[in-house]
């Protein structure tokens, strides 16, 4: 039902149920928000967008009023704008002013408030709260005096993610936002999959940095410094400085690394076929043995470590073989340093993920082999695109050269598994081809799970029929898990900790909007569906390299370097 | 628990022999109020009296009477003679008055006030009740038992009337035709907001839903109100009433009663109280074969300001964190657990047993056209006594000040009243004959707020009690809203520059002093029209009221940093007298900032811009020679 209000003395036609705040969006009149974000209720925490209604007294937070016949609304009246700036101003008024030096300058909300309110004066002063910043974690640092106490990561941790690391303690000026009992990140339940630092206004909570650490290296002789990509990073990077997709992205972003300074540059998708095998080794081995079913994913860092900590019982559930981002590292340091006539040690592999969590699995003890760890280091998109801007490389100029390297010849899974849904269909067409060497029904297709929560679905291959489900997002999980307890029906469980999988991953650019990741997702299937190779048994180099490599056939029998273990993880929940 | 504490129930018949007793009578005032004086003492010095001396006598504790300062307050009543009103009766007391009473002479000292029975013979040179203003001039009907009955003993509210109310509400009435009774009778929230309790129930009671509940709002946490812990210590089984009645208007099944853990005595009493009326058939399920259940649980929370307000409240129950939420929607629409719930303050619902036993026109008739009944306030600080007292709406607070309690302690100079606490206006002489009533008060640009009420005279500063309301405030916000979780703490901070000289280390401290003060105002109505819940709304309340009626005091602070009630202790400037001073060298190594110079056997002097005003070197000098201005 629609009617009409008065908005800045304009008729305005609404929808019943609309709140105000849609309406003045949807009309284009901006009104400053920080704790507001989109699918989530609204809490009126921030007050900053405040509107004046008409014969009120009070100003009323357009986020979370719907609207009504009688309204007469002021978007912008000296009231309002004086309540937004002096907010503003509160904020202002005890947080450090160390914005030159802050990891957010520039991509800052509070700060981008700050210049579009023009506060140019200390009409507030406070006094300063010194906390002590949080390094603990190795993949997120927390800083709570930049904090501003908006909620959003509390929201995302707790209703989008499910784990509930962070909450409010205490209250009135001691507030603030910490895992539990105050105690650092790095013992707490936190997966470090880094969706509350992609909706935090400030730098309160953002990633490790590693790329200065991983500069020395570049200066180093007796290294090699060499770098890995997953194939989301190209289409971000695509995104990110807006280039045509038609370009060939992958060979512009070969170009950056190597101006950059690495030698030796490939993309995941290879190492991605080679987990794939080996997924398709575990659960053909559990066919044998009966067991344990389901056999649950664990490319995912972040959804192991839930797993470790939530669900010991289960570890045996988990397929052993390592994820793409670690097997990169085997293809490396084992695969290439051979092809090259180097030791694995002559190489420092960085890899580049639209994940935070991956840096914590780089930094598991069973990720390294005789003092050499797989991945070295971990940097995310952002870090990259800091790293694209102080090397000084001119996007639009650059002219990709094409070169020949190992992952040039790779299937479509590489693309495909950065999706929810996307390792459970290249698994699937993988396995058919071991199980039974046949081609695939020509019906069969897996669904992507694009903005959809669990999916349960049955298929036949051979004489078997099994038994599957997607999970996308961890904060579907816990039911799932309940209800897993008294069922056995199911052998196969893909499950994907961020929502939409790595693309909605915690290390993307911070100031982007929904429709780039829309944007990204069809890029990245656009690109998939393109590829000469399609299914991992398709490609020609696996048998290759398997058989001169890892001296074994496809796929291997739980070889050392490509498979892990898991264990029982003690944290405060 | 202490043993004294234990609590004892007396023969069904207690009530009914205590106007013409066979045998002594005796009742102690132990509400929170007499238990502090020392009533825990006093009562176990009675009972080893009466072993000792082999007495047959009755002894009983009861609530607060309403005299708080006078307290342990005892009533002795013997055989043939009119019941006697003795204060302060320390256990150390007890033997010698007791003694004399027994001889039937009047521990004069101790004699407060006697009941007059012209059956009975009085006691000479006592005041009767009926002739002193304090019992006179209230109307005590919420706290009619108050004092009286003995509140661990459901059959004396039931021999006083009670649960009758209930009864007629379940046999007589259908919900909305109890609902429609409370909205006859105008019964207006108690809390501070005055919102019709009759609506409110009404909307509960007309939203589908497959569940309700009602929650009893007991989380009295301004400073200077106990209105509500003394209704339910004194007569805890009127608010269990009032709260069936409630639940059966608005068709609950389930009623919390929120409390804060500090309140423990009456947590006790009402623990006990819910056990008995289960007992009696009062709660639990098919209440007295009317189809009607209700189960009442007490829920019991740490003492948080934000927490009296209703979404918080709710949420506290729910076992989240009590911070508030958005209103609308209501709780009356969906509150606890998302069902339709009607929250309550425990002094409206114990107005509720008396409106449906006698009819809402009884109720219609006390109080002025918009504001009916009574209302309970509690009167702390600088007055005669500490009381509580119920009075009419209608009734001016220069009755209840100087008529009821009896003017300004010692006689000295009318100050201020701060009526509802820190989140209250402030009240100066001239606005003390305003009537009391809800909107009388907001015609006034004022609030009733809950019934605390803070009075002071001349040697309190106002500014320093904004100080210490804006640091309560600053504690107690949730921290939920920036305007004002950050402005709480910006406004104490104001304050704390404002009692304190600026800091001499620090060269643009004067400046900064002065321009904060300058925002106060700004901050402070953007506070209050920013806000989210009612706390951050009113936080600045006192302080807006106050810039307005005391800026002499904000002048005398910022311009002159002196403080004419001589409070502030930080404003006050030192020197040392060159007549008394004997050059002794005594407070010099005293000063924590060496602000005090001199060489021995001649003069000493402080160097005031050093000198923090700590006072450490008054205490230290033995001449009186440092002099302070």
């Amino acid at each position: 039902m629609t009617f009409e209000i008065e908005i800045n003395n304009k008729l305005v036609k609404v929808k019943r149920g609309e709140t105000i705040l849609e309406v003045l969006n949807r009309i284009g009149i901006k009104v400053p928000t920080l704790c507001s974000m989109k699918e989530f209720v609204p809490t009126g925490m921030c007050r900053l967008c405040v509107v004046e209604l008409e014969g009120r007294d009070m100003l009323i937070p357009s986020c979370s009023f719907k609207v009504e016949e009688w309204m007469k609304i002021k978007t912008h009246s000296p009231r309002v704008i004086l309540a937004r700036k002096t907010i503003i101003e509160l904020l202002l008024a005890n947080h450090p002013d160390d914005c030159l030096y802050c990891e957010r300058n520039g991509t800052c909300e509070l700060q981008q408030h700050a210049e579009d309110m023009h506060v140019r004066e200390r009409r507030i002063t406070g006094q300063k709260i010194a906390t002590l910043v949080d390094k603990s974690s190795i993949a997120l640092i927390h800083e709570p005096s930049k904090c501003i106490l908006c909620g959003r990561c509390i929201r995302v941790c707790t209703e989008q993610m499910g784990v509930s690391v962070l909450s409010f303690i205490h209250r009135g000026v001691a507030t603030s936002v910490r895992p539990a009992l105050e105690q650092p990140i790095n013992s707490s339940n936190c997966i470090f999959c880094g969706q509350c630092l992609r909706v935090c206004p400030t730098a309160a909570l953002s990633d490790r940095v590693n790329f200065s650490e991983m500069q020395v290296y570049f200066h180093d002789p007796h290294k090699k410094m060499a770098v890995t990509y997953s194939p989301v990073v190209a289409v971000a990077i695509a995104e990110h400085f807006g280039f045509k997709t038609a370009k060939n992205i992958n060979a512009v972003l070969h170009t950056i690394l190597r101006k950059i300074g690495f030698e030796i540059v490939f993309d995941t998708s290879l190492a991605t076929d080679i987990m794939l095998v080996e997924m398709c080794g575990d659960f053909i081995n559990r066919l044998r043995n009966n067991g344990p079913f389901p056999m649950f994913t664990s490319s995912c860092p972040a959804w192991v470590k839930y797993m470790e900590q939530t669900h010991g019982s289960y570890l045996k559930n988990l397929s052993t073989a390592k994820s793409f981002s670690q097997i990169s590292g085997v293809v490396a340091k084992y695969v290439i340093a051979r092809q090259k006539s180097l030791l694995p040690d002559d190489i420092y592999l960085v890899s580049i993920l639209p994940c935070t969590a991956a840096k914590f699995e780089a930094s598991r003890p069973q990720m390294t082999l005789m003092g050499i760890s797989d991945v070295d280091t971990v940097i995310t998109i952002r870090e990259l695109i800091r790293m694209i801007k102080m090397y000084g490389i001119d996007i639009e100029r650059i002219v990709a050269e094409v070169d020949e390297d190992i992952s040039s010849s790779a299937s479509m899974a590489g693309k495909l598994v950065n999706i929810t849904g996307g390792t459970t269909e290249t698994f699937l067409k993988a396995l058919n081809h071991f199980l039974t060497g046949k081609p695939f029904a020509a019906n069969f297709s897996v669904p992507r799970m694009i903005n959809k929560d669990v999916r349960e679905f049955q298929v036949q291959i051979g004489e078997n029929t099994f038994g599957i489900a997607i999970v996308n997002g961890l904060s579907h999980v816990p039911d799932f898990m309940q209800r897993l307890s008294d069922r056995n029906d199911l052998h196969f469980v893909e499950v994907m900790a961020c929502p939409n999988g790595c693309m909605g991953g915690g290390g993307f650019p911070l100031s982007w909007s929904k429709d780039s990741d829309k944007r990204c997702i069809k890029n990245i299937i656009d690109w998939a569906e393109n590829d000469a190779i399609k299914w991992v048994h398709h490609n020609p180099m696996l048998k290759d390299v398997y058989e001169n490599y890892f001296n074994s056939s496809m796929p291997s029998n739980f070889h050392e370097r490509l498979h892990t273990y898991f264990v029982k993880r003690d944290v405060l929940i | 628990m202490h043993e004294a504490m234990a609590p004892m129930t007396d023969s069904p018949n207690t009530l009914t022999y205590r106007r013409h007793v066979s045998v002594p009578f005796i009742t102690v005032g132990m509400g929170t109020c007499g238990t502090i004086a020392g009533a825990n003492r006093t009562f176990e010095a009675i009972q080893q009296y009466l072993g000792e001396r082999d007495i047959n006598a009755r002894c009983v504790r009861v609530g607060c009477l309403g005299l708080c300062s006078l307290e342990p307050l005892v009533e002795v009543q013997l055989p043939g003679w009119c019941r006697l009103l003795l204060k302060n009766v320390q256990s150390s007391e007890v033997f010698p008055i007791l003694d004399d009473l027994f001889h039937h002479i009047l521990p004069a000292e101790h004699a407060f006030a006697q009941y007059r029975d012209e059956a009975l013979s009085a006691w000479n040179g006592v005041p009767f009740v009926e002739e002193m203003p304090f019992f006179v001039l209230q109307n005590r009907v919420v706290l009619a038992n108050c004092g009286k009955i003995n509140p661990f003993d459901i059959d004396e509210y039931i021999a006083t009337g009670g649960y009758r109310a209930f009864q007629k509400a379940i046999s007589m009435y259908t919900s909305s035709e109890v609902c429609d009774l409370i909205e006859e009778s105008g019964l207006r929230g108690r809390s501070g907001g005055g919102f019709p309790t009759g609506r409110k129930w009404k909307s509960v009671l007309f939203t589908n839903a497959t569940q309700k509940y009602l929650i009893c709002n007991a989380e009295e946490s301004d400073p200077g109100a106990f209105m509500d812990r003394a209704i339910i210590e004194g007569d805890p089984h009127r608010v269990i009433e009032g709260m069936a009645i409630a639940a059966y208007g608005v068709g609950a099944s389930k009623a919390y009663v929120y409390i804060r853990t500090e309140y423990s005595i009456a947590i006790q009493t009402l623990e006990q109280a819910i056990r008995q009326a289960r007992e009696k058939g009062f709660l639990g399920q098919n209440i007295l074969n009317s189809g009607f259940s209700l189960d009442i649980s007490i829920k019991k929370c740490p003492g948080a300001f934000v927490c009296g307000e209703e979404t918080a409240l709710i949420a506290s129950i729910e076992g989240k964190r009590g911070m508030p939420e958005t209103k609308p929607p209501f709780p009356a629409t969906q509150g606890l657990f998302k069902k339709p719930t009607a929250v309550n303050n425990v002094e409206t619902l114990a107005n509720v047993p008396a409106i449906i036993q006698n009819g809402p026109n009884w109720f219609a008739v006390m109080g002025t056209t918009q504001s009916k009944g009574t209302k309970i306030f509690a009167v702390s600080g600088k007055t005669k006594y500490t009381a509580l007292v119920e009075v009419n709406m209608g009734t001016p607070l220069r009755r209840i000040i100087y008529d009821i309690i009896g003017g300004i302690k010692d006689n000295k100079r009318f100050r201020a009243i701060f009526l509802g606490g820190p989140i209250g206006h402030c009240l100066t002489e001239s606005e003390l004959d305003i009537p009391i009533g809800f909107d009388e008060l907001r015609q006034a640009g004022l609030s009733m707020g809950s019934g605390g009420m803070v009075v002071l005279d001349e040697d309190n500063c106002i500014i320093d009690t904004l100080r210490y309301f804006s640091h309560f405030m600053k504690r107690q916000s949730c921290g939920k809203c920036i305007p004002c979780r950050e402005g709480t703490r910006r406004m104490s901070e104001i304050f704390d520059k404002l009692t304190r000289k600026p800091d001499p280390a620090y060269k643009a401290a004067s400046i900064e002093r002065i321009k904060s003060i300058m925002q106060l105002e700004p901050l402070a109505d953007v506070m209050r029209t920013t806000s989210l819940c009612g706390l951050g709304q009113s936080a600045a309340t006192p302080i807006l009221s106050a810039l307005q009626k005391f800026k002499n005091d904000f002048e005398e602070h910022l311009y002159e940093r002196k403080c004419s009630a001589n409070v502030c202790k930080q404003l006050r400037s030192y020197s040392i007298s060159p007549k008394a001073c004997t050059g002794c060298g005594v407070c010099a190594p005293k000063c924590p900032v060496e602000a005090i110079k001199g060489t021995l056997r001649s003069t000493y002097y402080i160097v005031e811009d050093l000198c923090i005003s700590c006072g450490k070197c008054v205490d230290a000098c033995k001449f009186n020679a440092i002099l302070i201005q």
